[in-house]
């Protein structure tokens, strides 16, 4: 088991190093001049001696190698540089919308889980009848619907039509509510699609008809069903966690939800490079560590998977 | 031909497929279809209601939306169908050689697809929509670099199934060349599980070029697109809700009818692709 989990952990080195070399980059490739883009937001005329003080003090006269280098350095200790617009460290930017982008994550993961299991189980228990298919239509529209749209009608019923709930921003406990949901539901479609279908191959397998041969309860079967199908869930969710946060993107921008997302997308408008470079390496560490992570669990889990690396 | 007598007696599938022509059409022949420009503002007109020169009404601005949505087929529809062609070929032309030649081209371009892959495909567009600017072929781009390393991976898992089959190992062996065993025995083999792959993903494709666009970073106006108009319904939420419908069912339709026929035509060819929707 340690043998397994230290080549998995020395398999990422690599992989991290590639990552912030592509997040190092992508700000090389822009037709632009980061200098003149810097002089540019803040509204100074990008005279030729501007430019090249600017270059200076961003650093970008030295070669690449060495600005690479100088770069992931301060990265790894939390030091992105400074923003464009407001000139703030972008590390401070990025601590101050962090928690709101966490706990919308949070919610919706925990509204994903009560509803796809609960769904899931549902299906399976009903398999074939009406109820089960009922729910597997819904999830194939899901499926299918941008949750923009889906935001933007909630957002019009609960808020406008009914009056129940804030439309934006993030004033009080219930703000919250409206955009968990939207993000969810993205989600609970591709779950419970999974889970149903995993439990209902499971039910077919010969301990349950044994089980069911010996006369055991209906519940107890289903809990051993439900058993023998977490592990390919708990792969997924693990995966899921990382893509949440990156999904909060449009949701965020929605409901004007004051989070890493909408911070990402407005600094695309201003042109703030160093906030969008931040951004992505974090994104980019977060999605290795927790792939990381869900693959530790499931092996172990389940020894069978510990032989591929 | 197996598969499409198949798909033939899958009536949903076949209903699939006749609405998804239609679309095309549509898209193809809107300004012959179309009452109205889809861009030429009419302020008289201004959220005019349902009638029979404007059979869906008019947005804040007069613009018919009718014709907004058949000249939304071209952008929204038809951009995705151009993402998925090129992502497709370079998956292919990749994942064919990695799969056929193996050895260290194969190990050089599996690596490469690892570190593509370790970014969520949302992030890494966001990054190239953040580095390129807003618009239209930038993001083509992005959703490119995107994707082509999961087709590649993919492509290359199909194609060596295939060289793994006694056939192929018997061709080898015959003294074939690589080449000739490629083109006559895996490649008439690997279309059909490709065709699945791009047709099960397209949707997702059509949703991501309209979110991005709903953000004001993909197609900018006035040029429609079913994710901004959503975008500018959504000003006019309070006073019009009903012209929030028309885009999002839209979307809706096309994307659910894409993914169905995948569905059907993975029954069909009878191949199943651990299916991770991304």
């Amino acid at each position: 088991m340690r043998h397994y989990i230290i080549k998995r952990l020395l398999s990422i080195v690599p992989l991290l190093i590639g990552i912030s070399f592509l997040a190092f980059i992508l700000i090389n490739l822009t037709e632009s001049d980061p200098a003149e883009v810097a002089l540019r937001v803040n509204e100074i005329t990008p005279t030729e001696t501007a430019v090249a003080e600017m270059r200076e003090e961003l650093g970008l006269d030295k070669p690449f190698i060495e600005r690479y280098i100088t770069w992931v350095t301060s990265s790894i200790k939390g030091d992105f540089g400074n923003s464009f617009i407001n000139n703030q460290p972008v590390i401070d930017e990025i601590a101050q919308a962090l928690p709101a982008t966490l706990l919308l994550a949070l919610v919706s993961f925990v509204i994903i889980i009560v509803v796809s299991v609960s769904a899931s189980i549902i299906c399976t228990m009903y398999e074939g009848r009406m109820i089960d298919r009922a729910i597997r239509g819904i999830v194939f529209f899901g499926e299918a619907m941008p949750g923009y749209w889906i935001g933007l009608l909630l957002m019009w019923f609960f808020s406008i039509k009914l009056n129940l709930l804030p439309t934006s921003g993030m004033s009080s406990w219930t703000s919250v509510i409206l955009p968990a949901v939207t993000l969810a539901l993205a989600y609970i479609s591709t779950y419970v699609r999974l889970l149903r279908n995993n439990m209902v191959q499971i039910k077919s397998e010969n301990f349950v008809l044994y089980a069911k041969a010996r006369g055991m309860k209906e519940s107890v079967i289903l809990k051993r069903i439900f058993k023998n199908s977490l592990q390919s869930a708990i792969t997924a969710l693990g995966m899921s966690i990382p893509k949440l946060i990156a999904g909060t993107v449009i949701v965020e921008n929605i409901f004007a939800w004051p989070g890493i997302g909408r911070l990402s997308v407005t600094a695309i408008f201003n042109y703030d490079y160093p906030v969008i470079q931040a951004y992505v390496f974090l994104m980019a560490v977060l999605f290795v560590v927790c792939n990381l992570l869900a693959d530790i669990v499931t092996a172990i889990l389940d020894p069978r998977m510990r032989k591929e690396v | 031909m197996e598969v499409l007598s198949k798909l033939m007696k899958d009536r949903f599938a076949m209903i699939c497929i006749a609405f998804l022509v239609i679309v095309v059409l549509a898209g193809i022949f809107a300004p012959w279809i179309a009452p109205h420009s889809p861009i030429d503002v009419n302020v008289k007109e201004k959220l005019a209601g349902i009638s029979t020169s404007y059979p869906l009404g008019a947005d804040q601005l007069g613009r018919c939306i009718f014709s907004r949505l058949l000249y939304g087929v071209r952008t929204t529809v038809f951009i995705a169908f151009i993402t998925m062609a090129v992502t497709v070929l370079i998956g292919t032309v990749l994942g064919a050689i990695a799969g056929v030649f193996r050895g260290k081209i194969d190990e050089i371009i599996m690596r490469v697809c690892d570190i593509f892959m370790s970014f969520p495909s949302e992030v890494m567009i966001l990054a190239i929509i953040g580095m390129m600017g807003p618009g239209i072929t930038n993001i083509v781009i992005a959703s490119i670099i995107a994707k082509w390393a999961w087709y590649t991976r993919m492509i290359r898992s199909i194609v060596l199934k295939y060289t793994d089959k006694n056939y192929v190992q018997f061709a080898r062996v015959s003294g074939f060349s690589r080449w000739h065993i490629f083109k006559k025995h895996i490649m008439p083999n690997t279309a059909g599980e490709i065709a699945v792959l791009a047709t099960l993903d397209i949707g997702s494709v059509i949703l991501m070029i309209s979110a991005l666009s709903f953000l004001g970073l993909g197609v900018q106006a006035p040029t429609p697109e079913w994710g901004m108009m959503l975008n500018e319904a959504k000003n006019v939420m309070i006073i019009r809700p009903e012209l929030m419908l028309p885009p999002g069912i839209a979307i809706l339709f096309v994307v659910a009818a894409f993914n169905f026929l995948g569905d059907s035509l993975q029954g069909a060819f009878n191949v199943k692709h651990g299916t991770k929707r991304r």
